[in-house]
């Protein structure tokens, strides 16, 4: 009995806790609903918008591209109509089917196997080491699976894995016909689901009908179409840029901007740099979809075409400038003229007129245009710097007053620094006039705080590499810099180089005498127009620019548009000289022209009986290869000289003392005196 | 005799499965499916599989779970063996029918029958098995020390550790968790003293928040325990907008399903959904979508019954190893449906583990079917004993 009682007693623990753990169950369950309905009644229409959302696919094509025109409207960067295949990918549609299209394709249309190729035409060098990779692992499903352990072929690396592992004997057995076909699939496996995607443009008539009769066979998914590519009427500017498919380690900026993997983008120069305005707004097409399949049509929202440009330059006078720098190279190449390079800028605006550059091409011995040297590439200027330098003086207050133009000794026997002719007493303008060294040598000693001696026939220095050398010589780069020499010029092109600054000279501070005349850092054409420009219009730092204005798309495409936006001339600094120190640097300048002793009278002085209008300007010669007399020959001018409508800068680099910079400068202005009567006088 | 065996059933249990079982068709027919999927014939075969979970159940209660009692242990050794297999398989030991699939070594495909799922079957084998200790135990010591619950709790730890580090290994981390819950739920029941369950309780959540204190300082233990794919499990959980992976992305297009069903859902057949497994772990997000919190809530009032009525043949038996056997059930089935419906709400992270008599799958309804013959049974008996 007591047994029993007990037994009792412990089967009663059983009810008690199985209410326990039903209040635990019921506790839960509530839970659930609880929170079941905070997601579908308190947040049901947020859940329900995210959900439609889902259930769109949005498909872009791109608008036809805006114009680009110089400053007369003359047509520079064009569109023409081609016929195109468009491939249309299907959401079902994987790496093998796109293989079968791409094997199929490549029998009705060519690919070529030369490097340049037509834009939108297709060629087997554009298909890169890696497209060759995973082209191979398509085309070989089987063997790439073999190159994994059965463990490595589920790791989320496995395809890396593959493309470390193919070897090049493996990529060698791909022939020329596969690479064709690689050419064709590859742009096949870059197209997004839905989005029709240029394969190739610019088809012949032939492969046009070859493909039309074979388009069933494709299921719907090639298409032919009319496409638009770039056209020069002009001819190729360096400027303008180029539109090429999306480069691959961009992809993702661009995606994350709306574009489609393969859609083509302005990739250098103005074509980049105004990529947003030339792009337009593509044209979405939005597909429901139902269980990821799009069902019905999709709605459509038209795009529109991109805005035109209208630069600044007139092309008229880049050809003739061309042509010009064409001749001299050809008339000096005997005294080794082998390049040469000049901006045309406005100098109260920033405008760019024209931006060329001729060399010749060591290997075929033609003359090549090279004006993307005038952004890209440097040189040291010689004395064309000094005007930059009397004013960095006037702002150091060491411009010394009237003085007898002697050699400097840095040591007895050394090599003096001196001008290239012995000058008498000069002040700031004769120095310019006669191009004195020894002057800027003096500016330049006088803030390092030198000390000089006169010796009778010349002068002794002492140099000193303390703190006020050191200070000297970052306010001298400093004062260059306020004139754009050494800086980026804030030019509207993606980019561009802003020359090579040498060391500190603690060793041998004498160089700052070097730095003083040009000899020291390296500077862009592009740069020297500014500094020119700065000097010319009394002081201002314009960033020189290519864009005049955006303009709206007419419906004449001979008619410019009605215009969108119109580019301000932009200051970027104003350099910090009184308006009497930049006169007396425009009276040095006149002088090298007008003077009697004028380093270039050729421009003036001399001949002045056929010229109606006057320069004012400042020659350069840095002597950069003194074994085989090598120098670079440089002006920058700016005319009329007193009231500056163009100013020029240019630079005829490693030649012979034969004049060429003169006689391009002049004939420069020449060109440009015909193309704008009267501008000058 | 025959009069006698159907008077003994509990029709009241058996209508709310017959609810359940129309609620299934209703929710595999209208799950969306990938196009592979489509034409996989997945209701007709689901109500194939409910026939045969219920002849299965009936053999159960024809059976008598006293049988079962006296066979667990017999179970146990089959099913470890199964489990010792698949472990083997995972290792690179050839094992006949063993397969790989979603990750995880937890299949048998056989031949004719199709996918078997052994850690399914080894969760009932578990409640009959630790149920037989209990009462074992129970028997042989009355006057109960101390001394006597930690023995007890020592057995059901011998008994379950080794199919539970073989089903974790698998992996399978869900299946796993029903296992502790099982165990967890017999324990409470056992009659094992309050304080011992409250430390066990204490020191479940001191390891937790170690684990959680580990996870952000060393990572020395997280690393061992957890594989990386089941931590970014846990990201996926805590911020699916974030950590856009598989289990993230499942959460939000689960979500999306379940909140745009709003109050009364979209109806049947109107649903514009996309979820993979939709016919199956991520069943009750279609419900929700194509009938609203109504619907869903009606689904789980149901599944509250099913186990309210499982609790009451707990507490109307007289026979505790009957008890027991209810108790271990409604562990089980309380957890699976808590965590399958809560992993589509977030409420859960999301582990592979099906949702009760709803979602397509044979092992899991037959393993959920033969738990209802031995509840009828259990019913049986006591009815049994009310009329004798």
């Amino acid at each position: 009995m007591e047994e029993k009682k007990k037994r009792k007693k412990k089967k009663n623990h059983i009810p008690f806790r199985l209410n326990i753990l039903f209040l635990i169950i019921f506790l839960a369950f509530s839970a659930l609903i609880l929170r079941l309905g905070v997601v579908q009644i308190v947040h049901g229409e947020d859940y329900e918008r995210k959900l439609e959302a889902t259930n769109k696919v949005v498909t872009k094509v791109e608008s036809v591209r805006g114009l680009i025109r110089d400053r007369n409207g003359t047509l520079l960067v064009g569109n023409k109509a081609e016929q195109a295949i468009v491939f249309t990918r299907k959401p079902d549609q994987d790496t093998q089917d796109l293989l079968d299209i791409a094997k199929k394709l490549s029998q009705y249309i060519t690919v070529s196997t030369n490097k340049k190729v037509p834009d939108g035409a297709l060629s087997t060098e554009q298909v890169t080491e890696r497209d060759k990779k995973d082209f191979w692992l398509a085309l070989h499903p089987d063997k790439a699976k073999a190159m994994l352990s059965a463990k490595e072929q589920n790791s989320k690396k496995a395809y890396n894995l593959m493309l470390d592992r193919i070897t090049d004997r493996d990529l060698a057995t791909l022939t020329t016909a596969d690479l064709k076909v690689a050419a064709i699939w590859r742009k096949l496996v870059t197209a997004s689901n839905l989005t029709p995607t240029y394969v190739k443009i610019g088809l012949t008539d032939k492969e046009l009908a070859t493909v039309g009769e074979h388009l069933k066979e494709f299921d719907g998914s090639i298409d032919t179409a009319v496409a638009a590519t770039r056209s020069y009427p002009e001819g190729e500017m360096f400027f303008l840029g180029n539109v090429k498919e999306i480069p691959r380690h961009e992809v993702n900026n661009y995606l994350a901007e709306g574009y489609n993997r393969n859609d083509i983008v302005g990739t250098s120069n103005l074509e980049q740099q105004y990529e947003n305005i030339l792009r337009g707004v593509p044209t979405t097409y939005t597909f429901m979809t139902k269980n990821g399949k799009p069902v019905g049509n999709p709605i459509k929202e038209e795009g529109r075409r991109g805005d035109d440009l209208v630069l600044t330059i007139d092309s008229r006078l880049q050809k003739a400038v061309g042509t010009v720098i064409e001749k001299n190279l050809r008339k000096f190449h005997s005294t080794h003229a082998n390049s040469a390079y000049a901006v045309i800028i406005d100098p109260n605006t920033g405008e760019i007129l024209a931006m060329v550059g001729r060399a010749f091409d060591p290997s075929t011995g033609k003359i090549v245009d090279d004006s993307s040297g005038t952004v890209l590439k440097a040189f040291q200027i010689g004395s064309s710097i000094k005007g930059a330098t009397i004013l960095t003086g006037y702002q150091n207050h060491a411009i010394p007053g009237l003085f007898d133009d002697k050699p400097i000794k840095f040591s007895k026997d050394g090599k003096p620094f001196k001008s290239l002719e012995a000058i008498p007493t000069v002040g700031p303008a004769e120095a310019l006039e006669y191009s004195s060294n020894v002057y800027m040598g003096r500016v330049v000693g006088n803030m390092a705080g030198f000390r000089f001696y006169d010796h009778g026939s010349y002068y002794s220095v002492q140099v000193f590499n303390g703190p006020r050398f050191v200070h000297a010589f970052n306010a001298l780069r400093e004062g260059y810099s306020q004139f754009g020499l050494g800086v980026s010029t804030g030019i509207d092109l993606p980019f561009e180089s802003i020359g090579y600054e040498g060391p500190l000279p603690l060793d041998s501070p004498g160089i700052i005498m070097q730095f003083a005349i040009g000899q020291y850092d390296t500077y862009t054409p592009l740069q020297m127009a500014q500094y020119v420009s700065t000097i010319a219009n009394g002081g201002k730092r314009l960033a020189p620019h290519l864009l005049k204005t955006v303009n709206e798309p007419s419906g004449d495409p001979t008619q410019v548009g009605p215009v969108k936006y119109r580019y301000e001339p932009k200051i970027l600094n104003t350099i910090a000289n009184t308006k009497e120190q930049i006169d007396m640097v425009h009276k040095g300048f006149y002088l090298v022209t007008q003077g009697p002793h004028g380093t270039a009278r050729m421009l003036g002085a001399l001949n002045a009986h056929n010229r109606s209008y006057k320069i004012a300007g400042k020659t350069g010669t840095a002597q950069v290869n003194t074994d085989r007399g090598l120098d670079n020959l440089a002006f920058i001018g700016y005319a009329p000289y007193d009231n500056p409508k163009v100013a020029v800068a240019l630079i005829v680099p490693e030649t012979h003392d034969n004049h060429a910079n003169l006689y391009i400068a002049q004939d420069i202005f020449d060109v440009y005196n015909k193309l704008y009567p009267g501008q000058l006088k | 005799m025959k009069n006698d065996i159907f008077s003994k059933l509990d029709y009241t249990l058996i209508f709310i499965v017959f609810l359940l079982f129309c609620a299934s068709l209703i929710a595999i027919h209208s799950a969306p499916l990938t196009p592979d999927l489509e034409g996989s014939h997945f209701v007709l075969r689901q109500f194939m599989w409910y026939v045969i979970g219920t002849v299965v159940a009936f053999g159960v209660f024809i059976l008598d779970y006293e049988r079962l009692k006296a066979l667990s242990w017999i179970f146990y050794a089959i099913f470890l063996v199964l489990l010792l297999g698949l472990m083997a398989a995972k290792h690179g030991i050839p094992v006949p029918f063993a397969h790989k699939s979603h990750g995880a070594f937890s299949w048998y495909q056989l031949p004719a029958v199709g996918q078997i799922q052994p850690s399914e079957f080894m969760k009932i084998v578990l409640i009959l098995l630790i149920g037989r200790l209990i009462v074992e135990h129970q028997e042989k010591w009355i006057e109960k020390t101390v001394k006597d619950d930690f023995r007890l709790l020592g057995k059901i730890f011998l008994v379950s550790l080794p199919p539970l580090g073989l089903v974790l290994l698998q992996p399978d981390l869900g299946t796993a968790l029903v296992l502790m819950a099982i165990i967890a739920s017999m324990i409470l029941v056992s009659g094992i003293r309050w304080r011992i369950i409250f430390g066990l309780l204490a020191a479940g959540i001191l390891g937790i928040v170690l684990l959680v204190l580990d996870y952000f300082y060393t990572k020395l233990v997280v690393n061992i325990v957890l594989a990386e794919h089941q931590l970014e499990r846990f990201y996926g959980w805590l911020d699916p907008y974030k950590h856009s992976n598989n289990e993230g992305f499942q959460l939000i297009n689960s979500l999306n399903a379940v909140g745009s069903g709003k109050l009364y859902g979209v109806g049947p057949g109107n649903q514009n959904i996309s979820l993979p497994e939709s016919y199956n772990d991520f069943v009750f997000s279609v419900i929700c979508n194509a009938f609203g919190f109504v619907g869903a809530s009606l689904l789980i009032a149901l599944f509250f019954l099913l186990i309210y009525r499982i609790i009451y043949s707990a507490i109307k038996t007289h026979d505790p190893y009957g008890a027991y056997l209810c108790t271990g059930i409604t562990g089980m089935l309380t957890f699976t449906i808590f965590q399958n419906i809560g992993m589509t709400i977030q409420v859960m992270p999301i582990t592979g583990i099906p949702l009760p008599f709803i979602s397509y799958g044979g092992s899991s309804l037959l393993s959920n079917m033969i738990a209802i013959g031995i509840v009828l049974s259990v019913q049986a008996q006591t009815r049994k004993y009310m009329f004798s």
